[in-house]
C-alpha cells in the first residue's frame, strides 16, 4: 500500500503509463518500489556559426574587422527541435550590453517529429553606424526560441 | 456525504473554475476594456483556413477556430488590439475576451500564441501574412508555447465571452516587443475537432472581440532643473482615463536615483513592496531618493542619501504608485515565472537626467528609452513630432514632453536609418507621414497621427539600410511629371557589388513607379547606406553608394525623378554618406570613405575641388552654414571637426575652379557624428564617442558647451527641433535625449 501511495504521488503526465503498467501487474504483490522511468525527449540544442557574408562559405570566425566586413551572418544548427511552428530571435547585443538589433525569423518542423533545421539571418555591417561609427568591441548573439532564451556567442569587431 | 455538503463542494469548484477562466482582477490602478471594431486605426482580425490557402477572410463575422479531422484542416484566428489609447502605461494584467458563438465539441483545447510576424486584416490568408507575401511557415508564425489556453464545454460555454491571459505578451509590448497580435489554435495533442469554435469578429454586429486592461499609467511632463547642488524635479500624476474602472487611487510616487549612468531597465521595485529612502534596488544598486504617497508633483534632490556631486550626471527615473503599493513596471510581484519582471521592466519608465553644478548646471530636456542601441537619428518635424525608428519599433514623440503619443509601431525588421517625415499640408498622401525602410525588405508608411500604416511593401528580396529620400509633389517644378509624392530608396545586398536596386515609389500606395538595377547594361551599383537627396532645382535625385572597394565602378549617381533614367554618374570610390546640397543647389558636397569632401556641379556633374584634410579622411555628411556662394562647409574626420570655405573664380563655377580655404580646425572630439549646422545658426553640433553632444561655434570652431548623455555610450547624428529650439539625439544606450539649444 505504501507503494501505491509513493506511485499516486507521481505527476500526472506519467498517469497512463502507471495505469498501464498497474495492469500488467495486477494481482502481484508489490513489496518493494516499481521504477518508472519515463522516456526522456531528446534534448534540445543549438550551436551558432558566425561568418562574413563576403566570405565564401560560412566557416565559423569569432573576430571581423570593420573594414572589410559586409553582413554579419548567424546561421543557428538546431537539433531535436519539436515539431511544428517555431519563432527564432537573435538578439544582438552591443559591447555595452545593450540590444542593437533583433532578428526574428519563423520556421516549421514536421508535427511528430524532432527537427534539425539551421536557421540562417544576417544583420548589415558594411556602411551602418556600426562602421560609421566605429562600433567596436567584443558583441553579443543571443539566441532565443518561442521566447525562451536557449544561448549566446560572442564575438569581436575590430576597428580599422 | 450530506447532500448539502456535496452542494457547497460543486459550488467551491465551480467558483474555482470561474476564477481559473476569469482571473478576478489584480490591485492596480485602472482597468480599462477596449472593444475591436471597424472604426479601429490599427489592429484587425480574420481567420486562415488551411483547406482554402489562398482565401481572405478579413471581412467576415465569425472567427472560426478548428482542428483537422477526416480530410478537414486547421482553421485559426488572428487578432490584434488598437491600443493606441493607452501610449504609456505599466501593464499588470490584460486578458483577451471573446465571444464565443458555438462550440462543436467539448473537452477541446483552444490556446493563444503570440504572433511574430507582421500580417495585415485584408491581406493574411493560410499561405500569406501580407497580399502578396507568405508567411515563413504556412498557417502564420508564432510562439511555441501557448501566451494561455482554454477548454470551454460545448453546452454551458456557448454565447457568453471567456478569457485568454496574455498578460506578459502585452507587457512585451511596451517594453521591446512588436506587437502583431494573436493566433488562435486547436490543440491537436490530444484529438480534433474538425468544426471547433466560433467567436464574433470585428465585424459582427455585437459582442466584438475585447481586450481587458489592468495598469497603472505612467507619470508625464517630467522635468528637471539642475541647480549648484541640487536637482529639481517635476511631473505630472496621471489622472484616469475617460471611461476606465478604477480600483485603486494614485497615491504618489517613487523615484529612483543613479550617478554617471542610468538607472536599470531591470531596476523594478516589486508591486507591494514598501521601500524606504535611501534603500536601493536592483544589482545597479539604483537609490530610492524620494517616496511619496500624497499625489506630489515635485522633489528637490539636494543631496539624500549620499548627496550630489557637482559636475556629475545623474539620472532619476519616476514610477507612479497606487494605494495598494504597485508601481508602473511592466511586471507583478512575483520573482521569477509568470508576473516575474523581465530585464526591461522599468524600461519605459520616464526618466530625466541632469548635471549639478556650481558655474554651469544643465539637464536634458527629456529622455526616452528606445529600447535599443541603433543610434537611428530622430526624424524631426519641427513644434509637432518626433519619429525614432530603433531596431524593429517605432516611436511617436511628442517633442515637448518626449512622452510616446502611441504604443510602438511594429516594424517587421530592423531600422537603420531616419524616419522621414513630412506633414499633411505638404504631403501629396494628406495627413502626417513617416517613411521607413527597414532590413526585412519593405518599405513602410506610417501615418503619424494614428500610428497606422498606410501602406507596406516589398520591392525588393534585400534588406535596406538607408533612409528614404523624398521628392515632394508639392515643392517640385513642372518637369516632375508624376501625380504624387516619390519615395526613393536604395537597396543593401551584401552578396553582390553590381547589382543592387533604386526603387521609385509612389508615396500614397507604396507601388513601384521604377526601378534601377545596376549591372548589365547599366553601370554596377554597390550596398546603398545613405538616404538620397533631392536636387529641386535641377530636377534630380542624388544617390551615393559604395564602388566595389575602389573607383572602377561608380559611386555618386544623379537619377530622373520622374523614370529612374540614371543621368550622370561619378566614380569617386566608396561613399556611406548623403550628398549634401548647397542652400542655392549651386553645389553638391560629397564626402569619400575615408578620403576628400568633394564639390560637384550639380548640372554638368564635374568636379569643382575638393579637401582631404586628413586625420584618416573626412567621414559622415558635411553641413553647409552659408546661403549663398562663398559657403561655409563644416566636415568631420577621425578624430577632428573642420570648417572650410569653398568658392569659384567663376560664375558658373568651372571644373576645378572651385577652391576649398581652412577657415578653423581640427577641432578635436572623439569619433564624431556628421555636423549639423544650417544657414542662421551660429553653432555647430556634433554628437561624440564621448557621450556627449558638442556646441561648437560656428566662427571660430572653439568646443565651448557640451551636454553629456550618458557616459561610456556613442552619440548619434544630431537632430534640431527649430520650433522649439532643441538638439535631439540617439545613443548607443538606447535612449532619445532632447536639449535646450543653445547650450
Amino acid at each position: 500500500m505504501s507503494s501505491m501511495k509513493r506511485q499516486l504521488r507521481l505527476p500526472s503526465l506519467f498517469l497512463p503509463v502507471l495505469g498501464s503498467i498497474m495492469i500488467a501487474i495486477g494481482g502481484c504483490a508489490m513489496n518493494s518500489p516499481i521504477m518508472i522511468v519515463a522516456p526522456q525527449p531528446a534534448p534540445l540544442a543549438m550551436a551558432v556559426r558566425l561568418c562574413d557574408s563576403a566570405a565564401l562559405g560560412c566557416v565559423n570566425t569569432t573576430n571581423f574587422s570593420l573594414a572589410s566586413m559586409r553582413d554579419l551572418t548567424v546561421n543557428v544548427d538546431w537539433q531535436n527541435v519539436p515539431g511544428g511552428t517555431h519563432t527564432q530571435q537573435l538578439a544582438v547585443l552591443l559591447p555595452n550590453g545593450v540590444v542593437y538589433q533583433t532578428i526574428s525569423q519563423g520556421f516549421g518542423v514536421p508535427e511528430s517529429t524532432l527537427g534539425s533545421p539551421t536557421v540562417i539571418d544576417a544583420m548589415p555591417v558594411a556602411g551602418t553606424f556600426i562602421t560609421q561609427r566605429q562600433l567596436a568591441g567584443e558583441w553579443t548573439v543571443q539566441v532565443s526560441l518561442d521566447g525562451a532564451v536557449v544561448g549566446l556567442q560572442k564575438f569581436q569587431l575590430e576597428a580599422n | 456525504m450530506k447532500v448539502s455538503d456535496k452542494l457547497k463542494k460543486r459550488l467551491l469548484l465551480a467558483l474555482l473554475l470561474s476564477a481559473a477562466w476569469d482571473c478576478s482582477p489584480v490591485a492596480a490602478r485602472e482597468q480599462k476594456t477596449l472593444t475591436l471594431t471597424t472604426a479601429a486605426t490599427r489592429g484587425g482580425d480574420t481567420y486562415i483556413d488551411s483547406s482554402a490557402t489562398t482565401s481572405n477572410f478579413g471581412t467576415a463575422t465569425n472567427l472560426n477556430v478548428a482542428g483537422k479531422n477526416s480530410g478537414a484542416n486547421p482553421v485559426r484566428a488572428l487578432i490584434q488590439f488598437d491600443l493606441t489609447s493607452l501610449p504609456s502605461i505599466g501593464v499588470k494584467q490584460a486578458k483577451i475576451n471573446l465571444f464565443v458563438s458555438s462550440i462543436n465539441k467539448a473537452g477541446f483545447i483552444y490556446e493563444a500564441h503570440l504572433l511574430t510576424s507582421l500580417w495585415t486584416e485584408s491581406g493574411a490568408t493560410w499561405a500569406n501574412r501580407l497580399a502578396t507575401t507568405a508567411w515563413a511557415t504556412a498557417g502564420g508564425v508564432y510562439n511555441a508555447t501557448a501566451s494561455s489556453s482554454l477548454t470551454p464545454n460545448n453546452t454551458t460555454d456557448v454565447g457568453i465571452y471567456h478569457a485568454w491571459d496574455i498578460t506578459a505578451d502585452a507587457q512585451s509590448w511596451y517594453s521591446g516587443t512588436q506587437n502583431f497580435g494573436h493566433l488562435f489554435l486547436q490543440n491537436q495533442t490530444h484529438g480534433n475537432d474538425a468544426t471547433g469554435i466560433n467567436i464574433n469578429s470585428r465585424e459582427a454586429a455585437t459582442n466584438n472581440p475585447q481586450i481587458a486592461l489592468t495598469f497603472l499609467q505612467q507619470i508625464s511632463s517630467l522635468n528637471a532643473a539642475a541647480g549648484n547642488g541640487s536637482v529639481a524635479l517635476s511631473w505630472t500624476n496621471p489622472t484616469p482615463i475617460s471611461g476606465s474602472t478604477v480600483l485603486e487611487a494614485y497615491t504618489g510616487v517613487l523615484i529612483l536615483r543613479q550617478q554617471d549612468k542610468a538607472v536599470a531597465a531591470a531596476s523594478v521595485p516589486a508591486d507591494g513592496t514598501t521601500y524606504s529612502q535611501c534603500s536601493t534596488i536592483g544589482s545597479n544598486n539604483d537609490v530610492v531618493v524620494f517616496v511619496s504617497t500624497s499625489s506630489a508633483t515635485t522633489f528637490t534632490d539636494s543631496g539624500v542619501c549620499g548627496g550630489l556631486t557637482n559636475d556629475h550626471l545623474y539620472f532619476y527615473k519616476v514610477f507612479a504608485l497606487d494605494a495598494a503599493t504597485n508601481y508602473s513596471t511592466e511586471c507583478g510581484t512575483a520573482t521569477s515565472g509568470t508576473g516575474a519582471c523581465s530585464a526591461n521592466g522599468s524600461a519605459i519608465v520616464p526618466e530625466v537626467t541632469a548635471v549639478p553644478s556650481a558655474t554651469a548646471p544643465y539637464h536634458a530636456a527629456w529622455v526616452f528609452n528606445t529600447l535599443a542601441g541603433s543610434l537611428s537619428s530622430p526624424g524631426v518635424d519641427p513644434g509637432a513630432s518626433v519619429v525614432t525608428a530603433s531596431n524593429a519599433l517605432m516611436f511617436d514623440l511628442n517633442p515637448q514632453t518626449g512622452a510616446p503619443v502611441a504604443p510602438p509601431i511594429g516594424i517587421g525588421g530592423a531600422v537603420a536609418g531616419r524616419p522621414v517625415l513630412i506633414d499633411g499640408p505638404d504631403d501629396s498622401i494628406g495627413h502626417n507621414v513617416a517613411y521607413v525602410p527597414a532590413q526585412d525588405n519593405f518599405v513602410y508608411a506610417a501615418n503619424t497621427d494614428t500610428g497606422s500604416l498606410d501602406w507596406v511593401v516589398s520591392p525588393s528580396s534585400v534588406p535596406f539600410v538607408a533612409s528614404a529620400g523624398i521628392q515632394a509633389k508639392l515643392f517640385s517644378g513642372a518637369s516632375y511629371i508624376l501625380a504624387q509624392d516619390l519615395v526613393v530608396v536604395g537597396t543593401h545586398n551584401a552578396g553582390s557589388t553590381s547589382a543592387n536596386q533604386i526603387f521609385g515609389l509612389n508615396g500614397n500606395s507604396g507601388a513601384t513607379v521604377w526601378t534601377f538595377t545596376g549591372g548589365g547594361l547599366n553601370p554596377s551599383l554597390d550596398i546603398i547606406s545613405s538616404a538620397p537627396s533631392v536636387d529641386y532645382v535641377h530636377g534630380a535625385i542624388w544617390v551615393t553608394s559604395r564602388s566595389n572597394g575602389g573607383t572602377s565602378q561608380p559611386s555618386l549617381w544623379k537619377l530622373n525623378p520622374n523614370t529612374g533614367v540614371v543621368l550622370f554618374s561619378a566614380k569617386l570610390g566608396p561613399i556611406d554618406y548623403s550628398p549634401t546640397l548647397s542652400p542655392q543647389s549651386d553645389v553638391l558636397f560629397v564626402s569619400v570613405n575615408g578620403g576628400a569632401l568633394t564639390a560637384i556641379d550639380p548640372v554638368t556633374g564635374s568636379t569643382l575641388g575638393s579637401i582631404n584634410p586628413g586625420d584618416g579622411g573626412v567621414k559622415n555628411s558635411p553641413a553647409v552654414a552659408t546661403a549663398s556662394m562663398p559657403y561655409t562647409v563644416v566636415l568631420t574626420t577621425n578624430s577632428q571637426v573642420w570648417s572650410y570655405q569653398f568658392s569659384c573664380l567663376t560664375n558658373p563655377c568651372l571644373p576645378g575652379g572651385g577652391t576649398f580655404t581652412k577657415f578653423w580646425g581640427g577641432t578635436a572630439i572623439n569619433n564624431p557624428s556628421a555636423p549639423l549646422t544650417y544657414s542662421g545658426l551660429t553653432k555647430v553640433y556634433v554628437g561624440g564617442g564621448d557621450g556627449k553632444i558638442h556646441e561648437l561655434d560656428l566662427a571660430t570652431g572653439v568646443d565651448g558647451k557640451q551636454r553629456l548623455l550618458n557616459t561610456s555610450v556613442t552619440v548619434g547624428d544630431v537632430g534640431i527641433d527649430t520650433v522649439l529650439s532643441l538638439a535631439l539625439a540617439s545613443a548607443s544606450d538606447g535612449r532619445c535625449y532632447a536639449f535646450a539649444i543653445p547650450f
